[in-house]
Formats: structure tokens, sequence, C-alpha cells
């Protein structure tokens, strides 16, 4: 055998994997997925240079996760590097991403065999950098977006096809021992479950009901004891509507309306933000009054925001509250434009801002101490 | 080619036949590298099949794919093997090689960027 002619085929190997990896850099050159991060006063401004505005924010620790209504994209709060997680390419859709201190978790729907759509829920383990793909029968009639806390995820079922979530289901992605955590009665009326949310070893849903005349509920189940608590906001009433709610560590909060009783219409309504911690079932009004909206909460931190000024120049303030003591306080005032997030995890606040011009961008800062 | 070389030699002096072979040993291995990194590129949820044929392939399943895509460039390889004293056999078979080569590159890169 010549020597040489395994040279000349070596080199034409080398040559098209030159060509190969010039290819690669320049499409990385010009790769839209990339936003432009810039540091501010107190955090982070994300901006997507080609104008896809973020939406599905989560934040857990140090990590940021969005849905720039194409991508998964991740950003560190700490050294600002972002990462594209996953792509909605072809025949595929992507459900809000989710991310807890360890796992960044999301679900794609993929045409497969017989143009079936396939859920495919994936996680991305921020200290291995390793992705997997979670696929298997346990996803097929997946009825929300997974919800994840620690290493545990949990997501809304739906076995019968019937209008709601039969059971509540959940996975612990470091064993990858499953486990159902609710399932419904069953009964005519009952209803179904909600989507899940969870914090620690606490999985919250707010069920719907098919009688128009139940009272609204929060259901949270502790998954290591079994223990199970009822929140009822309020008493069901026409002019009653509750709003969004949040889970974190013992504590519900909640944002309810009282809805304008010449119309009954949301807008204008009174809003009250309610907090129950639920060892002691203390109940606790957070902020009262109209154009509230947005709580979330995070260990004793409760942040709302607060539309003031008027229609056709509204100031929107993101209100805090620790609930260990203290007055509201301000973290942010705008001037201009409107925040369509606001998610707290530790001392930092993230929010989507939209500008009068309709441009999105992703803003975070440090909470005053 | 050079005068009084032999007849089925390169210009600088490999036999034809021989580089042909070489050429043919790397594009099969190259073939299995790409099924392999698409496959992963795939179940990553970062990539499509953008060749419908192998695309319906890889939806009925893995070993269909396999057997698809290693079928065909073995044959191809075959056919190019036996008309490995023409030079436009040689030809085929750098192109062939160095555009997997490209393929496999740009793949391998962008995984291990994941």
């Amino acid at each position: 055998m010549d020597p040489r002619a395994l040279l000349t085929a070596v080199l034409v190997l080398l040559a098209g994997a030159v060509l190969g990896a010039i290819a690669y850099q320049v499409e990385q050159a010009r790769s839209t997925w990339r936003p432009k991060v810039t540091r501010t006063a107190t955090g982070w401004s994300i901006r997507d240079p080609s104008g896809r505005g973020p939406s599905n924010l989560a934040l857990a620790g140090n990590h940021i996760v969005w849905d720039s209504q194409l991508n998964v994209i991740t950003m560190d709060l700490g050294s600002g590097r972002t990462k594209l997680l996953g792509v909605g390419v072809d025949e595929q859709s992507m459900w809000t991403p989710t991310v807890s201190d360890k796992y960044a978790v999301w679900l794609t729907m993929t045409i497969g065999a017989g143009d079936v759509q396939v859920p495919y829920v994936y996680t991305y383990e921020f200290a291995s950098g390793r992705r997997i793909r979670h696929a298997g029968n346990r996803f097929e009639g997946i009825w929300s977006s997974p919800a994840t806390s620690g290493t545990t995820m949990v997501w809304a079922w739906n076995g019968s096809g019937g209008p709601a979530a039969d059971e509540i289901r959940g996975e612990d992605l470091s064993t990858g021992r499953q486990f159902v955590v609710a399932t419904s009665t069953g009964a005519v009326g009952a209803g179904g479950l909600g989507e899940p949310v969870i914090s620690g070893d606490l999985v919250a849903w707010s069920p719907t009901s098919a009688d128009p005349h139940a009272d609204p509920q929060i259901i949270v189940r502790d998954l290591s004891t079994r223990h199970t608590w009822t929140i009822v906001p309020f008493r069901a009433a026409p002019s009653m509507e509750l709003g969004g709610w949040s889970l974190s560590g013992r504590t519900v909060v909640w944002s309810q309306y009282a809805l304008r009783p010449k119309d009954g219409s949301i807008v204008g309504a009174k809003e009250t933000v309610v907090a129950e911690n639920l060892d002691s079932g203390a109940r606790r009004v957070i902020a009262s009054g109209r154009r509230l909206g947005l709580e979330a909460i995070d260990g004793d931190l409760v942040v709302w925001t607060k539309q003031v000024g008027t229609v056709h120049r509204p100031t929107t303030q993101i209100m805090g509250l620790r609930l260990s003591g203290g007055r509201p306080f301000a973290i942010a005032t705008f001037n201009q434009g409107l925040v369509q997030y606001v998610l707290v995890s530790g001392d930092t606040v993230a929010m989507v801002r939209t500008d009068n011009d309709n441009t999105s961008w992703i803003e975070t800062m440090r909470v005053p101490q | 080619m050079r005068d009084g070389a032999p007849r089925h030699q390169l210009r600088l002096g490999a036999p034809r036949p021989q580089v042909v072979a070489w050429l043919l040993v790397e594009l099969w291995v190259l073939n299995i590298a790409d099924l392999l990194l698409t496959r992963r590129a795939i179940w990553l949820g970062f990539a499509t099949e953008s060749n419908r044929v192998m695309g319906h392939f890889l939806r009925e399943g893995t070993l269909s794919a396999v057997v698809f895509k290693v079928g065909v460039v073995t044959v191809g390889s075959l056919l190019l093997w036996r008309l490995r004293r023409h030079r436009a056999a040689l030809l085929a078979a750098v192109a062939l090689t160095a555009f997997f080569a490209a393929v496999v590159a740009y793949e391998a890169l962008w995984v291990a960027s994941l």
C-alpha cells in the first residue's frame, strides 16, 4: 500500500473539514438567536436584535430562561453569558420554559410518524451542561407546561381526552422516579385539575369547576407528607374573580378582583393582593387598589406592579413587600411603556418591558436592601 | 501526469485506485458519523432532517434509517470502486468525501457547542 495514497485521502478529508469549520463560524457570526446583553446599574438589559419580543420568562437562582417566540434561551445572571437551549424548528412547537436552581425544562410538540404530535420534555442541567430529551408514553396527554423546583418536575395530564386535566403527575429528574401528585375525582361537574406550580416539596394547582357558583380554590399538596391544604381565596360571587397566584416556601399569594359593578368589567376593577401562610393559616392583604397586577413571590418577598399616572402617560411602579416586616417599597418606577411580566428570585427581579413603539425586552435588577 | 509515469497514477505519484479506496473508506465512516450526529441533533431538538427521504426513515425508526443510509452509500461506493481506474470516479470520490467531511465537521462543532 502506497503511503502517498493515504496522505492524499487525508488531505481531502482535512480540506473538507476546514470548509465545514469555516461554514460553522460564518453561521455563528450571522446567527440571530444571540440577544444583546447590556449591564445596567443594578442588573441586565436583554434585547433581541431581530426584534422578536421575549415571553414566558422564568427565573430561579442565578438563571433566567425565556422564550424568544422561536428559541429557548438562558442567561447566567452573574456573568451575563447566554446559551441557546432549544429551537423551534420546522414541525415543532415549543411551550413555556420553566427553571429551577438546577434545571431548565421545556416542552415541545413534534410531528412524528403518522403525523401524530409527539410531546418531548427537554431538561438542561446547569451544573453539568447536560441536555436530556425525556420521551415516552408518560408525556402523551400532557396538558400543561411542566413546572420545576429543585430536581422535581410536575405537570398536568389528561388521559381521558376530556376538556380538563385528570391528574397532576411528577418526576424526580435526578432519579427518574415518577409519581402521581393528584387525581381528579372524575365525578360529573367535578371539573378538572389546573396547571400546577411547585416550590420545594409543595405542589399547588387551582382546579377548574363546571359549577359557576363554586368557590375558587387553590389546592396545595406536600409531596413528602401528602398533607393537603385547600385555600378558598373568597366565597364565590359574580362580582369577584381570582387573578394570578403564586407559591413560594410555605406562602401562597394571589390577586382577586372586585369587578366593576356597573358592567362587570375587569378594567378598572379593584384588585387585592393577598398572602396566606399555610402553617398558621394567617391571611394578609399585601396591597389593594386599582390597576395593580402581576404579583410574584420568592421567599418572604412579594412583588407586584402598580399603574399610576394617566392612561396617556402611564407610569408603572414595581412594588415590593417583605413578609417578615416593613412597609411596601418601590423597587423601580418606569415613566414609559408597560411591564408585562414580573418575577422575583432571591434579591433579583426580572420583567419584560414594552416601549411605546411595542418593542419588548427583558430587564433584571437587584431589589434595594 | 508525468511522462513515463504509470497510467493510473496521480500527479504526486499515488496510485489512483489506492486513493479511491482510501477515500471510499473515509466516505463510509463519515456517512456513519453524519447519521449519528444528525440523530443526536434531532434528539436534542435542534434539527430536522432536510432530506425528505431520510426524514421519512428517521421518523420510522433508527434501524430503517441506518439500513437506508448505509445501503445507499455502500452501493455508491461499490459503483465507484468498480470505476476506480477512471478519472471521473476519483473526482467523484474526492468531491463526496470533502463534502461529507465538511458536513460532519459542521455538525460536530454544532453539537459540541450545545
